[in-house]
């Protein structure tokens, strides 16, 4: 019986030092935590409002926990957040919850340096290379979209289409020489490792600096280049909107609207420029 | 009448005689065995039920049918909207896995048999942890490993397009195999009593045809369970394997550099947009991958079983004295073939070898150069993330994970290996679940955490995310642990009864002590699996760059941190920098699990671990008291030596 005195001794430490590290609870500061979860593309920008926020408030503390807009969208309906973070727009059957426009995200087209010969595409082209597999200029061969639904994809697919008019979004079967990555990320290390030059790829603006210093450069859409000023007043299509989002019946809590207003004031709008989104103003 | 009668037997059931005879020790130690046993087959058989339970819904609006063999899919929003035919991708996800498993079992099987038989005995130790190494890889390097160097190359090599699909997909999940089978299959190999080895050489076989001829298929049983853990790794694999298989949906792997997807890659990355109705839809296919994963298991079930009655090694049939001659004499001209097979096992052994450092030189090449000491210890917050808050969540993870795991794998492995009754149909079930298990992309796993422990606990949390990774690595821990426990010879544990031992000592004390191979490979698979995991843990433990002060907050792993850094492309090279972190990470750790294997092996007799420690102790505290005496009596004397002075 000795024996099993020593395993419960070894199982009773064991507990105690969870229990210690359990003890640590208490100290996660005084002051009020807010919870915000979801879109992945919203986390760097939303990370950044946080932290300019936090050195404004001592006592509040932020906790960004990025996974994606779905998780972020079901996250506030099961009160699991004080707001969810979506880089798309509610669908239909998403009820329950309500949106509020942050900021909005251009989609640029870009390819590795090694291509010399493509500086410019068309919505034409680009239909055409996704849709059927035609080469753009004869220089761009291979596409790489992102996944069903992603925000950067519905802006992409509801906005290029052919002469007569057929959308990409209409199509259900893409071209055989267009593959899908999950992440602005993948698109642009896929980009990155073409040496040849002969595949175009679309990522969100906010990453267009670090994609430059990845060996990718930037196209121009329908002659018009990807900038801020550009998105703003419309005249570049590719734009997709930030949203927060919150269980309407329980409303956001006086801390969490404070946040928000702090989001869409000059100050916090001026930040989402600074890192390379549009203001909403 | 009845009154009476009941009183007595009751009297009777609760007399002091019974009681003791009820409790005693060697009935609660089986109840213990079967309550962990129990809980096991729960936590299997919940993942099934909770996959089912949500299918149902998406079946009976679309029908399972129309599912798996319809030929478009098109996400929609809801039921109605959009087109939901996954048989492409299930042909994607057969023809993939077959492919991996055919070429990554066969290079993992030729591993182990370098390692067990031809490994020169300095090279031994090193060797075995460059496999270990590659188990604790996180698969996203992998996936960047492959986008970054395979896909490239390939491109250049066969001069098309893009260098994304069936071939990229196939030498990346075959690479990913290797650990998994490679180390399971050497345990069994290891196992192989001595006596056949050395009574095929005495019969004048070459070692060559000794180890090909006797050992190897000796330790059949074990490669094939190691083959079922690689096919299990193969299906459920997702993060590697959508960053370099293109993922195009609809098409079929008809060209080897044509893009296609798998059930696991399209679950992962249409997840993240999809509504609640096509949620469900993406867990349906999750249902329809595990009886994909059910079916090539009852299939494997039925060949062992049939080369198990017939064994063609063992009960070679020989019809006349004149056959028998022959057949010798042309044994002994085969003896080319296993030459070829030496080679070919060294060659491969040291290809595997080559591309693990290839690899590791990858790692290192793209994240040196961007650690710094603020980056790995510094304060983490909104304003920068750095690691500080990873080791601690990273340690909590494998902690919490493997003290729930560890006992509940091993118990339920020794119920089913000591306790059940041998080839029982439950048994046999129970065995099938387990393997299938093995094969469920980690992103179910995720869910089921999400919906039963972070939606009713109203918090993500490391608690949440520990358990959901004890379940992921259960599978694993039990089919390994089982499979050594079945290789300690019979004639250990009868020798022990004789000797006057019950069950439970005979258990801890004879059979386990035996297994500790199994155990092992298993906490050293299930640390790689537990640091490299990240699909699991954002839906559990969620992902905030903040030091977790308890198991009751969230925290991030460093698998979740690379996830993290990766998503918008804004922190790539901290990325790179982080799985170099969790390289070193991996080293030390399965080091110090090695050591702990080392200190029960230094005896001959190899005695049991805990035993092993308390000797350790007990000469420890000897030879401390010896120092104390001596010191005492120096002092003394030193003190004489005052006093005459």
């Amino acid at each position: 019986m000795k024996k099993f005195a020593k395993v419960f001794a070894v199982a009773a430490a064991c507990a105690a030092l969870t229990g210690s590290v359990a003890a640590f609870a208490g100290c996660g500061g005084s002051g009020t935590t807010l919870n915000i979860t979801g879109s992945s593309s919203v986390t760097p920008l939303m990370q950044k409002l946080a932290a300019a926020y936090e050195e404004e408030h001592d006592d509040i503390t932020i906790r960004v926990q990025q996974s994606d807009s779905g998780t972020g969208i079901s996250d506030a309906k099961n009160g699991l957040n004080d707001f969810g973070m979506a880089s798309r727009d509610l669908k239909d059957s998403e009820s329950g919850v309500t949106a509020v426009k942050i900021a909005i995200d251009g989609v640029a087209l870009i390819t590795n340096v090694a291509n010399t010969t493509v500086t410019n595409v068309t919505s034409a082209e680009l239909y055409a290379l996704y849709a059927n597999g035609t080469a753009i200029q004869s220089a761009i061969t291979s596409g790489i979209t992102r996944e069903d639904g992603s925000g950067t994809r519905d802006a992409f697919d509801s906005l290029i289409k052919d002469a007569d008019g057929n959308k990409l979004e209409s199509v259900a079967t893409l071209a055989s020489a267009i593959t899908t990555q999950s992440s602005t990320g993948n698109v642009m290390t896929a980009i990155q490792s073409d040496s040849k030059g002969n595949t175009i790829g679309y990522i969100s603006m906010g990453s267009i600096e670090e994609a430059k210093t990845k060996s990718c450069k930037v196209l121009t859409f329908e002659n018009v280049e990807a900038t801020a000023e550009n998105v703003s007043n419309k005249s570049y299509a590719l734009q997709r909107n930030f949203n927060i989002v919150y269980n309407t019946a329980a409303g956001l809590s006086e801390e969490a609207q404070a946040f928000l207003d702090f989001i869409l004031s000059d100050e916090g709008q001026a930040i989402a420029v600074k890192e390379g989104y549009i203001s909403i103003a | 009448m009845h009154k009476v009668n009941i009183k007595k037997s009751l009297a009777n059931a609760f007399s002091r005689d019974n009681l003791e005879k009820a409790f005693s020790k060697e009935n609660i130690i089986r109840a213990v065995f079967v309550l962990f046993a129990a809980v096991s087959i729960v936590a299997v058989f919940g993942i099934v039920f909770f996959l089912l339970y949500t299918s149902i819904e998406p079946f009976r609006e679309i029908g399972f049918f129309k599912i798996l063999f319809g030929t478009t899919w098109d996400l929609g929003d809801s039921y109605s909207d959009g087109q939901y035919g996954a048989f492409p991708m299930v042909v994607g996800t057969i023809v993939l896995t077959l492919c991996s498993v055919l070429i990554g079992g066969t290079i993992a099987v030729f591993v182990a048999i370098f390692m067990a038989y031809y490994c020169p005995k300095k090279l031994k130790g090193v060797y075995n942890q460059i496999i270990n190494l590659l188990a604790g890889i996180p698969s996203i390097v992998y996936g960047f490993f492959g986008m970054m160097v395979i896909v490239p190359a390939l491109k250049n090599v066969f001069g098309v397009s893009s260098g994304y699909g069936l071939l990229a997909g196939t030498l990346v999940l075959s690479i990913m195999l290797i650990p998994t089978v490679a180390s399971i299959a050497r345990n069994s190999l290891e196992a192989v009593p001595s006596n056949y080895y050395e009574g095929a050489l005495a019969l004048g076989c070459s070692k060559n045809q000794a180890v090909f001829k006797v050992c190897v298929p000796a330790a059949k049983k074990g490669i094939i369970a190691a083959l079922i853990l690689g096919v299990g790794r193969a299906v459920g694999e997702t993060m590697a394997v959508q960053m370099i298989i293109g993922n195009s949906v609809n098409y079929y792997p008809d060209g080897l550099f044509q893009g296609f997807a798998t059930l696991t890659s399209t679950i992962v990355q249409q997840w993240s947009y999809a509504s609640a109705d096509a949620r469900n839809i993406l867990i349906s296919l999750g249902f329809i991958l595990l009886l994909f994963i059910l079916i090539l298991n009852c299939i494997l079930l039925l060949v062992r079983r049939n080369t198990m009655a017939g064994n063609k090694y063992f009960t070679r049939r020989v019809k006349g004295e004149g056959d028998t001659i022959k057949s010798s004499l042309s044994y002994r001209k085969t003896g080319s073939v296993q030459d070829i097979l030496w080679v070919i096992s060294y060659a491969l052994a040291i290809i595997v070898a080559a591309v693990m450092l290839g690899i590791v030189i990858f790692m290192l090449v793209k994240g040196l150069p961007h650690l710094s000491l603020n980056f790995l210890f510094g304060k983490s917050g909104n304003s920068g993330a750095t690691l500080a808050p990873a080791f601690v969540s990273t340690g909590m993870l494998i902690g919490l994970a493997l003290l729930i795991a560890l006992p509940l794998g091993i118990g339920a492995a020794v119920y089913l290996n000591e306790y059940a009754k041998k080839n029982s149909i439950f048994v046999k079930i129970v065995r099938l679940f387990v393997d299938t298990l093995s094969g469920i992309p980690s992103i179910v796993f995720g869910l089921f955490g999400y919906v039963f422990l972070v939606i009713p606990m109203k918090k993500y949390s490391l608690l949440a995310g520990g358990i959901v990774l004890a379940l992921m690595i259960l599978p694993t821990i039990i089919r390994s642990v089982e499979q050594s426990l079945s290789e300690v010879p019979d004639s250990m544990r009868e020798a022990s009864y004789a000797l006057g031992a019950g069950k439970f000592r005979t258990i801890f004390l004879v059979v386990l002590p035996s297994a500790i191979a199994g155990i092992v490979t298993s906490i050293i698979l299930s640390i790689g699996r537990i640091v490299s995991e990240s699909a699991a843990l954002i839906f559990t433990a969620g992902s905030v760059v903040y030091m977790p002060g308890s198991y009751l907050d969230s925290g991030s792993s460093f698998a979740v941190f690379m996830w993290a850094f990766m998503g918008e492309g804004l922190y790539v090279d901290e990325c790179y920098a982080t799985s170099v972190v969790l390289l070193v990470i991996v080293i030390i750790l399965n080091l110090l699990v090695t050591l702990v294997e080392r200190l029960g092996d230094k005896d001959k007799g190899k005695p049991h671990p805990i035993l092993a420690i308390k000797n350790g102790w007990k000469s420890f505290v000897a030879t401390l008291k010896k120092r104390e005496k001596t010191g005492e009596e120096e002092s003394a004397s030193g003190k004489a030596e005052v006093s005459e002075e």
